[in-house]
């Protein structure tokens, strides 16, 4: 006995919704937030953060060797239930493995003051709720980087340390749409969509 | 990545980051989360309507999931044993909804798909599928999700939710009336 | 104890950097990962790699397209390495990886080798990747480039030099054609220097001036064929136009 009779109509229906659904890229960071881990796990900002309290420059390069690595484990773990409870205020870690460092969002460890600029984004996106900043300085996390609204007309912006060289970024309305920065640069991106691309200098001395 | 035909309910390696995750490695959790929640996402969604109560329904069913992962007794059906409280989540949730009108199909066209013919008909006429399930009563959509989204066999459906197979047959022989009827006339040519 | 903990810890978190845990589907996840240890193993910078499959992650991008992505970044990674050399830094590996995947020809890469021992090109080949992606042939970019670094061009008289290509493109110049006239000037500037006995960049003015004497304007399109310092620009020919057009995907 067939389980049921193959109709082409409803096949067809069937057919639309068994099409893939997207999920909000910060989705699996809000269930595992909720957890209530007690591990130090990578935290990302809730809310946009001035520059200035982002910035944890602590860093440990594998040259410093298992007892500077172990020791600062031992500071993280002892530490952790202070990080998970100061996670409300915003202090984000994230922990590499390549190197033990803990890096800001700017992504730059061990750099001297002269290689990082700030450098400010903006762009004209009316009517949308939010804009966020993506890049390869911030792991393309929407999370990360959001941005100010500035004017009813629309203007978003954000400025946020850089370090010297050249980055892609792009720019994320509402969480779903990807657009580039219409007064930059492109480089064709190996994903189907363009990225902007913004080489920060030093400043004249 | 886009799901396969049915759900990979049954992977050994669950069993084992299971274990982790049981044995303290919270962020082990992580990886069961990344896995599950696109396909099930999808569930959530064509059940509920709208993308609020799809993600509320699917976080809250992980996070069950992870509070009481000790009595998740056959690891390597971790996917089944997750499935079963998101339905449950979806089903309660359902007595919630009403108030959201819009649903999730706007959000997708955004996300491009320019490789379709006539990108702007297709969405419209998915809002009006996804508008007729939501008409549907709500055990006849769910039905008709496990066996003909999810493409479940009846057995598993009845297991997930504890209803006799002919009692599913029904439901879904009902539900594929409906449908017909009410998105014949939309289709049109 | 201490100690105990902390090896415990190292041991389990040398698998897989947790970002690609979080944001990547388990199997893209592992296939990445084996990529990224491969590349740590050969001494090639895992960090960019990391970056590309997160960009590919925040843009949806399918699992197998990843995993595509970030095993050809690795080669380029690669390729970069061995043409710049074993003391290249991870950031000109980077860089010229870039610069590969824009078009320039690896063989640009290892002329970069001759240049003097201390000179640093991560600069150039910043320089090279934007000068291709906006619009100039990759061959001029390059050659244009190599010459400056083994003339030992420093990063900031190389860095005024994409700025006033930058204005010049502003001002409706065609990119290849500013490139060539640029880069000239300022091999010119940099032998008049040596010759002077002072070192390069000493006489540089800032990059709000133009460089040398050759004054590019605006309108400089035909007083550029006219003051090129040396004999003619070369030849390439630049098919492609200054992109004005604001582009959105």
């Amino acid at each position: 006995m067939a389980d049921y009779e193959l109709d082409p109509f409803i096949e067809g229906i069937a057919s639309e919704l068994r099409r893939p659904v997207r999920v909000d890229a910060r989705f699996d960071d809000r269930v595992m937030a909720a957890l209530d881990a007690p591990t130090v796990i990578p935290i990302h900002q809730a809310r946009p953060r001035s520059w200035k309290e982002r910035r944890w420059t602590l860093s440990i390069t594998p040259v410093g060797g298992m007892v500077a690595a172990a020791a600062l484990f031992a500071i993280a773990i002892s530490g952790a239930k202070l990080v998970v409870d100061s996670r409300e205020a915003g202090a984000p870690i994230a922990v590499a493995t390549d190197s033990i460092a803990m890096r800001n969002v700017a992504n730059v460890p061990e750099a001297p003051e002269s290689m990082i600029i700030e450098k400010q984004f903006t762009v004209l996106v009316p009517g949308v709720k939010s804009v966020a900043l993506v890049g390869d300085f911030n792991d393309w996390d929407v999370k990360a980087t959001r941005m100010e609204l500035l004017s009813p007309k629309g203007l978003w912006s954000v400025t946020l340390p850089l370090r010297v060289g050249r980055h892609e970024y792009q720019f994320v309305v509402d969480d779903t749409l990807h657009i580039t920065d219409p007064t930059a640069p492109e480089s064709s991106s190996d994903f189907g969509s363009a990225n902007s691309v913004v080489t920060v200098t030093r400043r004249d001395p | 990545m886009a799901p396969s035909r049915g759900l990979p309910l049954q992977n050994d390696d669950d069993a084992a980051v299971v274990a982790r995750v049981l044995a303290g490695q919270t962020d082990a959790y992580a990886t069961l989360v990344a896995r599950y929640r696109s396909q099930f996402a999808r569930y959530a969604l064509r059940m509920l309507g709208n993308r609020e109560d799809a993600e509320e329904a699917l976080q809250d069913a992980f996070v069950r999931a992870y509070r009481s992962l000790t009595r998740c007794d056959e690891p390597e059906k971790f996917g089944s044993w997750l499935f079963r409280i998101l339905a449950n989540r979806c089903r309660t949730a359902g007595t919630r909804r009403g108030r959201r009108e819009k649903t999730f199909v706007r959000d997708e066209i955004a996300l491009l798909d320019a490789s379709e013919d006539h990108p702007a008909e297709r969405a419209a006429w998915r809002e009006e599928i996804q508008r007729a399930l939501m008409r549907l009563e709500e055990d006849h959509r769910e039905a008709f999700l496990l066996k003909h989204v999810e493409e479940m066999a009846y057995e598993e459906m009845a297991e997930l939710t504890g209803v006799g197979v002919s009692a599913l047959k029904m439901r879904v022989k009902r539900a594929c009336e409906r449908l017909r009827s009410e998105l014949h006339e939309v289709q049109g040519g | 104890m201490l100690f105990g903990v902390a090896a415990v810890s190292l041991a389990w978190w040398a698998g897989t950097d947790p970002r690609l845990t979080m944001r990547l589907d388990a199997r893209t996840n592992e296939a990445v990962s084996a990529i990224v240890e491969s590349a740590k193993r050969e001494g090639v910078p895992t960090e960019p790699l990391i970056k590309k499959a997160l960009e590919g992650a925040s843009k949806r991008a399918a699992g197998e397209t990843i995993v595509a992505v970030v095993r050809g970044y690795a080669n380029d990674l690669r390729r970069a390495r061995e043409a710049l050399g074993p003391k290249s830094s991870e950031e000109e590996v980077k860089a010229g990886a870039d610069a590969l995947r824009a078009g320039v020809k690896v063989q640009e890469l290892e002329r970069l080798r001759e240049a003097k021992a201390g000179q640093r090109f991560a600069v150039a080949l910043d320089a090279m990747s934007y000068l291709v992606n906006r619009g100039v042939p990759a061959d001029t970019a390059s050659s244009a480039l190599v010459r400056l670094v083994l003339a030992s061009a420093t990063d900031e008289q190389i860095t005024a030099l994409r700025a006033d290509i930058e204005r010049d493109i502003a001002g409706g110049m065609p990119s290849g054609l500013s490139t060539a006239a640029r880069a000239n000037g300022l091999e010119q500037v940099i032998a008049a220097a040596d010759e002077n006995g002072g070192a390069p960049g000493t006489a540089l003015p800032s990059g709000r001036g133009s460089i040398g004497s050759t004054g590019l304007g605006v309108n400089a399109g035909a007083a550029v064929q006219g003051n090129a310092a040396t004999g003619g620009l070369p030849n390439d020919g630049p098919k492609p136009s200054p992109r004005g057009k604001p582009k959105r995907p």
